[in-house]
């Protein structure tokens, strides 16, 4: 809701335009959050075509507000927006498509035939998993169930650490999808049964692969929902490969990679550090950053949402990235820690036949040998 | 016995202000912490709107200083301490080590032909500014004499070609070393004033009233900001106009840091120093107000050093606030410089030809655009010289919330200070330009005369 607080943003921009040059989206459509902004100034909040179009086409990548001369909220005016524009009932038919899936399956995608006990299965009886363990693994919907390779390295790198670990049997949504989409109300009663299914198996770690669950349970939780784990260690996987990384990782073919910051996981978390010091000390992995890290790193095109609203206008920002921005640093391949971001990345690249590969950190941690 | 008036700082308004003091017969003590008086205005090229020569508006009133029987020039000198109200301050300064006798100097430039050391020089050292240990600021530098950094005793710089013998004693018993090339130089020119241990002395004065006029200084913009200290052609506009400035490093050729190449596209970024960015310096609060007007200037320098550049000035909001200003903004537009809206989100390099890139929002457009540049300067804002906390403390005077240097009452007390007897202008109150400094120098000289011969 538009807010007084709201209002102070809206009033303090000063119209310099860096957010829009900032914007991922600016390039595959005709989305201009400067105009967005300048709408709000002239106080046309209620005009039902504009609240039904450009506050679906943020990406939520924090970008702009990094850029920002004024250092404005302006994502979380989108957010604002995205919640007026469903009170208004004028929201996209697909934000309201994955309410429902994730009522009815406990995920955003609306499969049966691939479900999350797909690859749990698999994986019961591994020799680290323990009923014991003070740590869960915590896939997440799009691991699980979307990129069914990324759960399995992960646990596949807890062991090569050394580590035990439990699984949730029927892990449910972090309702973070629901959050982005402005759906805060449902959002809470999803986090108030996710905070009693993690407390109740009794442990001291939370593990997630998904750098938008780590984003959920460490930011939006707390910060919009006012949900609070006590006693928990939430980490991503790359903090814990990181600071388990005294083991010699080593590839067997040299390889030259580059990194992706996922928007959740940098700018909204400022983990920027932990993936790199684990790309870094792969023995034979030469790691080329890109002309754009950390903070002003650019975004995938996937967040926000975007992936469910318009996936096709996601490829497209994924695919400007890829040839512009990454092809020319002349690497094979392209990590990220984001189930996304990897999702977004790889189908882009199987489409439009870019020649990079694209991993997962952990993937690459896991077909790494032991020396 | 006539009265006496302490100045701070010898740039332009205390240039200024001593000339002023001086032609009413009160005793004038003009104290710089720089080797020479000028200040910031001395290594400008132009001034707007005008178009002069800053130098050659400068050095008249400089040597008019230093012939002036009324004023005592006290450069590289530094005020430690000042006790004392209203009509009489007891004044204790420093003066710092020069390492030349300033008696015994001529000004023949020998030491600085002799010395092998060439090190970066702190002003122009990013646009391949280099000096010798022994040198002068600038040419036309007053007073006239050498100064050496001797960084090369205790043999520190053999390597470099400092030393040319091995002395059986240490240097710190001999103190004298008589085989440097500078000492050696000085010599055959029949001087003897190279002295490269030489003590800081104390000078105790009493004076009747003080004038701060300790300047301002140029915004240094955090490494990454639009690529600058990441990307070699990303400048500030104050070494642009080092640049552009016959007596620079480049002899006024506008040439490009990573090749030395001749700039022909050059952009102009207002208001750097505004971006809030997490963990880097607090932006800058307020318009440093001058900046639009150099960059003004600058664009039509270039244009007329070169009739094919081309110029762009990003901008937010355009400063013409004074006299004459919205016509030089107009002459820039009609020589062809492009005045754009919007500001640059980000700055790509070329890693082959160095050449940049600047994406930015058009606002006239309402599109994004990208721009292949030679050259990006940026128009830092002005900020409070780094000297003013010291001098609050010293002379217990009162800053205002930017770190400048507070007026009593902008309106029915300029110039004043919460002391009774310290007055203040030019710089050191705020974001101003040349000509706006010189006013208030006359304004602060004459209250201070005022009020002493009552």
């Amino acid at each position: 809701m538009i807010t007084e607080e709201f209002k102070d943003i809206i009033r303090a921009c000063e119209q310099c335009g860096t957010c829009t040059a900032s914007c991922p989206t600016k390039e595959a459509s005709d989305f201009n959050i400067r105009k967005v902004v300048r709408h709000l100034q002239l106080e046309l909040y209620e005009d039902k075509d504009f609240l039904s179009k450009y506050p679906w086409l943020c990406t939520q990548c924090y970008r702009c507000r990094e850029l920002c001369t004024e250092g404005l909220e302006i994502p979380k005016l989108v957010m604002a927006l995205r919640e007026l524009a469903l009170k208004n009932a004028v929201a996209p038919e697909s934000v309201y498509s994955v309410s429902k899936a994730i009522k009815k399956f406990g995920s955003p995608y609306q499969s049966q035939t691939r479900t999350k006990e797909t690859w749990i299965n698999k994986k019961l009886g591994d020799s680290h998993q323990s009923s014991d363990a003070d740590l869960l693994y915590w896939a997440g919907c799009t691991p699980s169930i979307m990129a069914p390779n990324l759960a399995n390295a992960a646990v596949d790198v807890l062991t090569k650490l050394d580590l035990d670990y439990k699984i949730l049997n029927n892990e449910p949504c972090c309702g973070e999808p629901l959050i982005s989409l402005g759906l805060i109300d449902e959002a809470r009663d999803i986090a108030v049964k996710v905070k009693k299914a993690i407390e109740e198996a009794q442990i001291k770690r939370l593990v997630t692969s998904c750098s938008g669950c780590y984003n959920a349970f460490t930011n939006l939780y707390p910060e919009i929902l006012d949900v609070n784990f006590s006693g928990i260690e939430i980490l991503h996987i790359s903090q814990v490969l990181s600071k388990n990384m005294n083991k010699e990782f080593k590839l067997e073919k040299s390889m030259a990679l580059t990194y992706h910051d996922p928007c959740s996981l940098g700018r909204h978390s400022k983990v920027y550090d932990a993936p790199r010091k684990v790309l870094k000390s792969i023995e034979g992995l030469n790691f080329v950053e890109m002309e754009h890290t950390r903070e002003f790193s650019r975004c995938c095109g996937g967040g926000g949402g975007i992936l469910s609203l318009d996936y096709k206008m996601a490829m497209e920002i994924a695919n400007n990235m890829l040839t512009k921005e990454i092809l020319p640093l002349g690497v094979e391949g392209l990590v990220t820690c984001c189930p996304s971001c990897y999702l977004n990345f790889k189908r882009t690249v199987l489409k439009n036949k870019i020649p990079i590969k694209i991993y997962d950190l952990s993937e690459v941690a896991a077909f790494c040998g032991l020396s | 016995m006539s009265k006496s008036v302490l100045i701070i700082g010898g740039g332009i308004a205390g240039i200024e202000a001593a000339l002023n003091l001086a032609d009413y017969d009160f005793q004038v003590y003009l104290v710089d912490n720089f080797p020479t008086i000028g200040g910031l205005m001395a290594r400008l090229d132009k001034t707007f709107p005008t178009n002069d020569c800053s130098i050659c508006i400068e050095a008249p009133k400089m040597y008019e200083v230093q012939k002036n029987p009324n004023i005592h020039l006290l450069t590289n000198c530094e005020i430690r301490r000042v006790n004392g109200t209203e009509d009489v301050f007891k004044v204790r300064i420093v003066k710092k080590p020069r390492f030349v006798d300033e008696e015994k100097c001529k000004g023949c430039g020998k030491c600085t032909e002799a010395c092998p050391v060439s090190v970066p020089d702190e002003i122009d050292n990013k646009i391949g500014g280099l000096r010798k240990l022994a040198y002068i600021p600038f040419p036309q530098a007053v007073p006239n004499y050498y100064l050496i950094h001797p960084d090369c005793r205790y043999g520190k710089m053999k390597d470099e070609g400092a030393c040319i013998g091995d002395c059986i004693i240490d240097c710190i018993q001999c103190r004298e070393c008589p085989i440097a090339l500078c000492v050696k130089a000085c010599k055959d020119e029949g001087g003897d004033a190279v002295m490269l241990w030489q003590r800081e002395e104390l000078l105790d004065l009493e004076v009747n009233s003080i004038i701060v006029a300790s300047g301002i200084e140029s915004f240094e913009p955090p490494r990454g900001l639009y690529g600058y200290d990441v990307y070699d052609n990303v400048i500030t506009n104050l070494q642009y106009e080092r640049l552009m400035n016959a007596g620079g490093p480049t002899q006024g050729e506008i040439v490009r840091p990573s090749d030395g190449a001749h700039a022909r596209r050059i952009a102009w970024v207002q208001c750097v120093g505004r971006e809030k960015r997490e963990g880097k310096p607090e932006p800058i609060p307020y318009c440093s107000k001058v900046c639009c007007m150099i960059a003004t200037k600058q664009t039509i320098v270039t244009l007329e050093h070169g009739a094919d550049a081309k110029a762009y000035v990003l901008h937010n909001h355009l400063q013409t606030y004074g006299k004459g200003f919205y016509e030089f903004y107009r002459r820039a537009k009609e020589l062809g410089v492009r005045y754009l809206k919007g500001k640059p989100s980000d700055v790509f390099e070329n890693p082959k030809t160095k050449n940049l890139t600047i994406r930015f929002e058009d606002l006239d457009k309402g599109e994004v655009e990208d721009l292949e540049i030679d050259l990006l300067v940026l128009s830092t804002g002005l900020i409070p010289g780094n000297s003013n906390k010291r001098l609050s403390k010293i002379l217990k005077i009162e800053l205002n919330e930017h770190g400048f240097i507070k007026e009593k009452d902008p309106v029915n007390a300029p110039f004043e200070t919460n002391v009774k007897g310290i007055y203040v202008c030019g710089g050191a109150t705020g974001p101003i330009d040349i000509s706006e400094s010189v006013s208030q120098a006359i304004g602060a000289s004459m209250k201070a005369a005022i009020e002493v011969s009552r």
